[in-house]
């Protein structure tokens, strides 16, 4: 169930309208023909978590097939890591070890 | 490393010395040499040196121009910004004039000089010599990197540089703020021949990073040049967006943190935890797992923690985690309620007894669910999946009474209800009635068995409450249908079929059962003798053009013409069946020729032969593949059970054609067999097993076997579970794994300890199943010590057995002098064992096993023995299917089963 909401960007009290409109703007910008990958993790997360019967049943019943727990792990951690962080160009510079734009040289 | 640096130094001593010794002309090509080699600090010695034995040229000043600048960077790279800009300043002094210099040197300069000094020199450059595209490129990165426009002013307006400085001073503005999608729309109108180009194609690609647009990202960042600037950064965001694997974090070591969220590494945590569990470390796995739910989840880090100790209880048996440790990690990390809510949630996966699991459960989602509509929902579900568990793992439970008395309020469940059928039903009407939108709660209504009265009645309030709840759908209503049917209540069926019809009118599943319901009306009327009114109905029934039916329709037409004319049995066929595919022909006749096994007269035996004859004649002109065998051989679908209660023609068939089987592949024989497991055909499968797992490789050969001991198993002609362990013995780890494969798909074939065994793919439950030598003990389904009360009193028991036994030598004239209420009496009582045994419904051949292990108790024997003979004098079609198992005093003929 995590791994759904993090692929969505959604929390656990997200409304059906809200989960829909986010899976709407993720397919988006992910379209099956730029990014077929991930545009089948939004559309799993999206049809496990589309109405409030499957994320109450996701979340008080046992899944329905035994869990790889490693996996399943890593799969969340894999996801958490690719939340890309807004970054400017300054910011890049100094990170690549270039001279501040102090705009003098020696 | 102090080590390293003395080597270093001593080697570059070592080469000071050397070059002391040569002349200056050698010492100018050895310059040359460290220069071309990266070897600046070498260089700039050599080239010291000659300049020092040969005197100050411009060719040496160059070379040491060259050299000095190739140190700078090389400072630079490490961090030393000031050793690198005393090294530019030498660098400066030696700087020859610019019609001297080449591209390379000019470059060297204008990567770390200003912006005004890198103008100045390009300018003097441009004098002497043509314009570069490389070097405005890099001027043009010049001035994203300091974001100093003014020098700019010294150019003619119509440079490139100048001319495109506007839209790309404004871009590098928004760029620097994190705007990269404005800055694109501001590049846009730069051109691509342009300076300021690969700036735009960094843009763009920043751009398809915040979009997640990988695969176009790839492409772009291929095309910015290798002189980038911030080629690390493209170096980086190649690797991590690219092929390499993302939890591969040496992708991306500098900018981990800068273009990825969260500092720390979530892969590494996860090992950690991992790893801590194993090693036992509960305080180190209570700080990963917290950790871990944080860097995943900040929006809820105690969700995170939640679901992250669930998906750890539910893979338990996959990683080596103690459950004392689990259970301590849960309580440092969840409030009181929370854990028991977990483990309440994993009681109902992994409790034996389900019922006991929700009653654990349920009372919990008061705290945890205060919307009433949601709670009800979610306890449904709970409901549900108990009594989906029950009803698949046919659940042991010795104490059912007690516990349906614990949990009758909370689950719906009868107070004191001993019949776990009825406990199933029960949850399910509960479940429907807390949440009557769940359809899965209606799909497992229609599969429970509906015995009993109560049973039929619950079933269809259940269903009446759906249809009004899906008004639209047709499907309560097909249900209604053959539950009326079953009832014989044939108006309620038509009238609710009439009302599916509304619903859906061109609905195949609605037209398949009016057609039905058309011919269940014929045969009732042929049964009656009411001959006149069997065609029109079947006529009306043709009209449906239902494909599923027409079969059906044909047979039962056929079935008519017989009785009318059975000495045109051979014809009969003819005129009947053409309209149909060879299969459905086949198929056709063979239910034929069993429904004219049963009807009697007026036909006779050497009718029946005729169109056995005629079957067998059809069948083996039949060229058949293995997709044909398995058409054929294929049950009935259970909407015809009113017409057909053993939805099954493979046994007929495979009696006329006994090779059929023969024809399918070795690969193919195992998935078909599975595909086609009825019980009646068991003996058909195993003999064929039989006959081709000689002779055969291991591959093929211990499939097949386990396949074989698995059937004798379920036919009661062999309980040695050594067997089992003869055929995983003797497989490698591959064969293993298929047979593990295998074994789960037979489990769905089997019931009690067999299915589990199967299930688990651990045979040493089967050697001693039956542990208990006295019959309080019996391990049966759902066997309840308390039902035996009576049989605790061993006077009482005693005296009911020698009772029977002595009634025996006078059975006969007792059966004969049995009036109808007495033989009712005694159905009766036969009815109760069966159901007190809970073998109702259960495949014939464990009720042979179930029966078999009764009878080798010597007073239970003699009690079945008694009724059995009683049994002789009553109608034997008054006793169900399983009473007549139970009562049999012989195993199944060898005719008729074909076992080994």
């Amino acid at each position: 169930m995590l791994i759904h909401y993090i692929v969505l960007g959604v929390t656990p009290e997200a409304s059906d309208e809200v989960i829909r409109t986010r899976y709407l703007e993720q397919v988006k910008r992910h379209t099956p023909e730029k990014d077929p990958v991930r545009f089948q993790e939004i559309t799993a997360a999206y049809e496990a978590s589309k109405t409030i019967r499957k994320r109450l049943a996701s979340r008080y019943l046992p899944p329905e097939k035994t869990i790889d727990v490693e996996a399943a792990l890593f799969a969340l951690a894999r996801a958490v890591s690719g939340k890309r962080r807004r970054v400017g160009l300054r910011e890049l510079i100094r990170e690549s070890g270039h001279k501040a734009a102090s705009g003098t040289g020696v | 490393m102090g080590k390293k640096n003395k080597k270093g130094h001593k080697g570059h001593k070592d080469i000071h010395q050397k070059l002391q010794q040569i002349p200056a002309e050698q010492c100018i090509e050895q310059g040359k040499a460290f220069l071309e080699n990266g070897k600046a600090r070498d260089a700039i010695d050599a080239l010291k040196l000659a300049e020092k034995k040969n005197g100050d040229s411009s060719s040496i000043r160059q070379l040491l121009y060259r050299a000095y600048l190739l140190r700078e960077e090389q400072l630079r790279s490490k961090g030393l910004i000031p050793e690198a800009d005393t090294v530019k300043k030498m660098a400066i002094g030696m700087m020859p004039t610019a019609d001297q210099l080449n591209e390379a040197d000019v470059l060297g300069y204008v990567l770390h000089a200003s912006v005004e000094e890198s103008l100045k020199l390009y300018i003097d450059f441009s004098k002497s010599h043509s314009p570069s595209v490389r070097m405005d490129q890099h001027l043009a990165y010049r001035l994203m990197m300091t974001d100093d426009w003014e020098p700019l002013d010294a150019l003619e307006l119509s440079h490139p540089l100048r001319r495109d400085s506007s839209p790309a001073k404004k871009a590098v503005s928004l760029m620097n703020q994190g705007n990269w999608e404005d800055a694109l729309q501001v590049l846009k109108v730069i051109p691509r021949v342009s300076p300021y180009a690969p700036i735009r194609l960094f843009c763009r690609a920043m751009v398809l990073f915040y979009q997640e647009n990988d695969c176009e990202l790839i492409q772009i960042l291929s095309r910015i040049p290798d002189d980038f600037p911030l080629s690390r950064c493209i170096e980086s965001l190649k690797q991590s967006v690219g092929g390499k694997d993302a939890s591969d974090n040496s992708s991306r070591p500098h900018f981990q943190s800068c273009l990825w969220e969260g500092t720390s590494n979530p892969e590494k945590m996860l090992a950690d935890i991992l790893n801590s569990l194993k090693k036992r470390q509960i305080k180190q796995a209570v700080f990963h797992i917290s950790s871990f739910a944080k860097t995943l989840f900040p929006q809820s880090p105690d969700f995170a923690t939640q679901q992250i100790l669930e998906a750890l209880m539910f893979s338990s048996l996959h990683i080596d985690i103690v459950f004392e440790d689990f259970l301590r990690i849960l309580k440092s990390l969840l409030s009181e309620h929370r854990s028991m809510l977990v483990m309440a949630k994993g009681n109902l996966e992994s409790s034996t007894s389900s019922l006991e699991a929700i009653g654990s459960y349920l009372p919990l989602l008061e705290e945890e669910i205060p919307d009433l509509e949601c709670r009800n929902m979610v306890s449904g579900m709970i409901l549900m999946f108990a009594a989906q568990k029950l009803h698949s793992e046919k659940q042991v439970n010795r104490s059912i009474k007690n516990v349906t008395r614990q949990f009758s309020k909370l689950t719906g469940i009868s107070e004191g209800d001993s019949d776990m059928d009825q406990v199933v039903l029960d949850l399910v009407i509960q479940s429907i009635k807390l949440d009557p939108l769940n359809r899965k709660s209606y799909d497992l209504l229609i599969d429970l068995p509906r015995n009993s009265r109560d049973a039929k009645e619950s079933i269809e309030s259940a269903l009446l409450k759906m249809s009004a709840v899906f008004p639209d759908d047709p499907f309560p209503c097909l249900e209604l249908a053959a539950l009326y049917y079953e009832k014989n209540a044939f108006r309620k069926a038509e009238r609710v079929l009439a009302e599916a019809a509304e619903r859906a009118p061109h609905d195949n599943r609605v037209m398949d059962r009016r057609a039905l319901s058309l011919v269940i009306s014929a045969c009732k009327n042929l049964h009656r003798g009411k001959h006149h009114l069997v065609l029109p109905d079947l006529e009306k029934a043709e009209g449906f053009n239902s494909k599923k039916v027409t079969p059906l329709i044909a047979e039962k037409t056929a079935l008519l013409d017989l009785v009318a004319n059975p000495e045109q049995a051979d014809k009969i066929i003819l005129k009947n069946f053409p309209a149909m595919n060879s299969i459905d022909q086949i198929r056709a006749m063979g239910l034929l020729v069993q429904d004219a096994q049963a009807y009697g007269k007026p036909i006779a035996s050497k009718h029946i032969k005729m169109l056995e004859k005629r079957l067998i004649r059809e069948m083996k002109q039949l060229s058949l593949t293995t997709t044909d065998i398995i058409t054929l051989l294929s049950p009935f679908p259970k909407e015809f059970k009113p017409v057909l209660p053993q939805r099954i023609v493979a046994h007929i068939l495979l009696c006329k054609r006994s090779d059929l089987f023969g024809i399918i592949p070795d690969a193919d024989l195992i998935p078909t067999f599975d595909l086609l497991f009825h019980q009646d055909i068991l003996g058909f499968m195993a003999n064929e097993l039989q006959k081709r797992r000689r002779n055969k490789n291991k591959t093929l050969a211990l499939p097949m076997l386990f396949f074989l001991i698995t059937l004798r198993y379920m036919t009661g002609h062999s309980y040695c579970t050594e067997r089992y362990k003869d055929v995983i013995a003797m497989a490698d780890d591959p064969m293993k794994k298929e047979l593990e494969t295998l074994s789960k798909k037979l489990s769905r074939h089997a019931s009690g300890y067999l299915k589990s065994s199967l299930e688990h793919f651990n045979f040493s439950a089967l050697e001693d199943p039956f542990p208990m030598a006295d019959f309080s003990g019996f391990p049966f389904p759902d066997f309840d010590e308390d039902d035996f009360d009576e049989m605790d009193d061993p006077d009482k028991a005693d005296n009911v057995l020698d009772m029977l036994n002595d009634v025996m030598p006078f059975m006969d004239v007792i059966g004969q002098g049995m009036d109808k209420e007495e033989i009712l009496e005694l159905v009766k009582q036969v009815e109760d064992l069966v159901d007190e045994l809970d073998i109702r419904g259960l495949p014939e051949g464990e009720i042979w096993e179930i029966r078999n292990h009764i009878r080798s108790i010597p007073p239970m024997r003699k009690m079945l023995e008694s009724m059995g003979e009683m049994m002789k004098y009553a109608d034997s079609s008054d006793l169900s299917r399983e009473a007549k198992i139970l009562l049999s005093l012989n195993k199944p003929k060898k005719k008729k089963f074909r076992f080994f």
